[in-house]
C-alpha cells in the first residue's frame, strides 16, 4: 500500500517536472521567427490539402448565404489603386523626391483566400491558401482594399501564416506618416488596444486633426510607402504635456477577412 | 477504436471550417472541436496512461497544423486531460454539462495563464473572459450531439 503510494507521489513529481521543463521551453517554441522543420510543412499542406476537399460542401453551403460580391469588391478596390494613371505618376514623382524605394507599385499582388482564422484564440493569426509555390516568403505584407493587415511569417509549400497587426506580439514596429496641413508626421504604431492602434511621441506642436489619414511611410523594407492603416478617432497629450498619442481607427474588420492581398517583393529587392 | 479516429478527424475538420462560416464578431461560437472529442474520448480509454498519451499526440497535431507554436496546445492538452481524469475528485457533480464547462474553462485558464507566464501579453482579464464565454455555447452543443450519436 505504501508503496503504491509512494510511486504514485514519484509519478505526479516527474509530471510536475516534465511540464515546468515544457513551459519553460515554450518561451523559446512560441517564437514566430522560428522556422517550420520539413515534416511540419509536409504535415500541414497534407491536411489542408485535404481539408479543402473535403470543405467544397462547406464552400457551396457558403458561397449561398454570403455575399460573394464582397470578393469582387474588393479584388476591384485593389486592381483600381494600380490602374489609376494619375495617382501613379504622381506618386513617381513623389517617389522621386522622397528618394524612396519601397512603394506599391513595385510589388507583385497575389491574393488569397483565407482558410482558417480561428487560430487558438490568442494568437490573432490566419491561414492562407497561398505558399512557397506562389512566390510568398515570410515577413511580406498582407492587405485588403481596406488596409494593412499584416505580414507573413510562418509559410509551407501551399500555405502562409498571416500575424495580424492586432497580434499583441507584432514585434515589427511599424513606421507610419500621418497627414496635417498638406504635410506629413511620422511615427510608430506602438500597439493595438480596445479596437484601436496606438501612435505615441508625437510631438505637441504638430496640430493633428481627427480624421487626418495614417498609411504606412515606406521607411522600412517590410511596408511599402503608402498603404492605409486607418484614420485619427482620438487625440491625447501625454501627463507632461510634451507628446501626443493619437488613437487610429483601422477600417479593416479583423475578424471578417475572407479574402487577402500579399504584396510580393521583387526578386531585387528580396537579394538587397 | 475506429469510430474514435474518425471523430478526432472530424473534428479536425471542422475546426477548420467552421472557422470560416461564423464570423468572429458574435464573439458566441469559438470552437475547440479537437478539445470536445478528448472529453468525449474519456468515456472509452479508461487508462490513464493511454489517455495523457492521446492528449499529447492531438495536442501535438494541433499545434502542428493551426497555430506553428509546437509545445503550447500539447501542454495545455496534457494538463486539461489531467483534470478531465481528475474531475470527479474535484467536481462533486453528476450533471455532465457542468463538467464540460469547467473543463473548457479550465483549458482557457490553462493557455491564458501560460502565454501570461512567458510573456506573449498582459493580463486583460476581459480577453480571458471572453474567451471563455465566446467558447461555451458551440462547443457544449458538439459534445452533446456527439455523446448522442458516439454512446
Amino acid at each position: 500500500m505504501r508503496n503504491k503510494k509512494n510511486k504514485n507521489k514519484k509519478n505526479i513529481f516527474i509530471l510536475i517536472i516534465v511540464i515546468i521543463i515544457l513551459l519553460f521551453s515554450l518561451v523559446i517554441i512560441i517564437d514566430d521567427n522560428r522556422k517550420l522543420t520539413n515534416l511540419e510543412k509536409i504535415f500541414k499542406d497534407s491536411f489542408f490539402t485535404i481539408s479543402n476537399i473535403l470543405s467544397i460542401p462547406f464552400q457551396k453551403i457558403k458561397e449561398n448565404i454570403s455575399d460573394i460580391n464582397n470578393y469582387e469588391k474588393e479584388k476591384n478596390a485593389i486592381e483600381s489603386l494600380t490602374i489609376n494613371q494619375e495617382l501613379l505618376e504622381e506618386n513617381n514623382e513623389l517617389k522621386q523626391l522622397l528618394e524612396l524605394n519601397h512603394t506599391l507599385n513595385e510589388r507583385e499582388y497575389i491574393n488569397a483566400s483565407v482558410i482558417n482564422r480561428n487560430i487558438d484564440y490568442w494568437f490573432n493569426e490566419l491561414t492562407i491558401n497561398k505558399g512557397t509555390k506562389d512566390g510568398i516568403s515570410e515577413n511580406m505584407a498582407v492587405i485588403t482594399s481596406k488596409g494593412l493587415i499584416g505580414q507573413t511569417i510562418k509559410v509551407t509549400k501551399n500555405t502562409a501564416i498571416v500575424k495580424l497587426l492586432t497580434n499583441n506580439k507584432f514585434e515589427n514596429k511599424i513606421s507610419v506618416k500621418i497627414s496635417y496641413e498638406d504635410k506629413f508626421v511620422y511615427g510608430l504604431l506602438s500597439s493595438y488596444k480596445d479596437g484601436y492602434f496606438i501612435v505615441d511621441g508625437i510631438s505637441n506642436n504638430i496640430d493633428i486633426i481627427k480624421g487626418a489619414t495614417v498609411t504606412t511611410s515606406g521607411l522600412s523594407q517590410l511596408f511599402p510607402s503608402g498603404i492605409l492603416i486607418g484614420y485619427v478617432e482620438d487625440i491625447s497629450t501625454d501627463n507632461f504635456d510634451l507628446a501626443k498619442t493619437l488613437k487610429i481607427k483601422s477600417d479593416v474588420d479583423f475578424n471578417d477577412i475572407y479574402y487577402v492581398t500579399i504584396l510580393k517583393r521583387n526578386v531585387d529587392e528580396e537579394n538587397d | 477504436m475506429i469510430k474514435l479516429f474518425f471523430l478526432i478527424v472530424i473534428s479536425f475538420i471542422l475546426e477548420t471550417n467552421l472557422s470560416l462560416f461564423i464570423n468572429l464578431n458574435t464573439n458566441l461560437f469559438n470552437s475547440l472541436f479537437v478539445l470536445s472529442s478528448l472529453i468525449i474520448i474519456n468515456d472509452f480509454i479508461k487508462a490513464k496512461t493511454k489517455f495523457y498519451f492521446l492528449a499529447i499526440i492531438l495536442g501535438l497535431i494541433y499545434d502542428i497544423i493551426f497555430t506553428s507554436k509546437i509545445g503550447f496546445n500539447l501542454i495545455t492538452f496534457l494538463i486539461t486531460a489531467i483534470f478531465i481524469k481528475n474531475i470527479d475528485y474535484l467536481f462533486k457533480t453528476k450533471i455532465n454539462i457542468i463538467k464540460y464547462l469547467n473543463i473548457i474553462i479550465f483549458y482557457r485558464f490553462i493557455g491564458y495563464s501560460i502565454l501570461l507566464l512567458i510573456g506573449y501579453f498582459n493580463f486583460d482579464i476581459i480577453f480571458f473572459l471572453r474567451s471563455i464565454y465566446s467558447s461555451l455555447i458551440i462547443n457544449i452543443i458538439y459534445i452533446i450531439i456527439l455523446k448522442k450519436i458516439i454512446v
